[in-house]
């Protein structure tokens, strides 16, 4: 493996393992706020008690596991399938689908608006693309 | 030399993560009651505040449990 293509990967895996980190840290360090903001969105609140723990669970353990190269394949794909299921449930949120628009989550982001993130989901949904892609032309490690 | 770089580089990544998270992050404190304004849309903390809502057909107030979880009541907010 060529000496840029390394660092491009591993520049991804760490972008995105901070990203995960970041969000995943400032929910639990504002857990009241995360669980108001789950129940305030669109699904029932027995799915918001599952997704409040799971959600953070998952940004923090794929968040650790993009930082070390046994699991960075399996994290990618894992921050890639998250990336689709945040970024698709933001669309619809943004489009209107559902009944009402709820508000956006906690940290940096709660200062942006649902088109904002929707845009900043694309842009690491494509980076997370990328990641994948690479590790499928067989580059990584 | 390149272990310890990595070992830093990782150590970094999860460093800066947590700095930002604790740093752009306000921590909402648990309150409530709330009482909720159909016409402007907000809610009001009413925490502290002693409060009965009444039953007026053209007046509504919705009370709502602070974790979101209990059915809404509606009424008249008035203070006590």
């Amino acid at each position: 493996m060529g000496k840029s293509s390394y660092i491009i990967w591993q520049s991804i895996a760490y972008l995105l393992a901070f990203v995960f980190l970041y969000t995943g840290i400032s929910k639990v360090y504002d857990f009241e706020g995360t669980r108001q903001a789950m129940h305030n969105q669109v699904f029932p609140n027995s799915v918001a008690n599952f997704l409040l723990y799971f959600i953070i669970i998952t940004e923090l353990v794929l968040g650790m596991m993009l930082l070390f190269k046994p699991t960075q394949v399996v994290g990618i794909y894992g921050v890639f399938v998250m990336m689709m299921l945040f970024t698709l449930y933001v669309a619809l949120v943004y489009f209107r689908i559902f009944d009402r628009v709820p508000c956006s989550c906690g940290g940096i982001l709660s200062s942006i608006g649902w088109g904002e993130h929707l845009v900043l989901n694309l842009f690491l949904l494509g980076i997370a693309w990328i990641g994948v892609w690479r590790r499928g032309k067989g580059i990584s490690y | 030399m390149k272990n310890k770089l990595s070992i830093l580089l990782r150590a970094g990544v999860f460093t800066l993560a947590a700095v930002f998270a604790f740093a752009f992050t306000q921590p909402k404190p648990q309150q409530g009651p709330f009482v909720y304004d159909p016409l402007t849309d907000t809610f009001t903390d009413v925490s502290g505040v002693n409060y009965q809502c009444n039953m007026a057909f053209e007046e509504i107030c919705v009370y709502l449990e602070p974790n979101l979880e209990s059915e809404t009541i509606p009424g008249r907010f008035e203070e006590l």
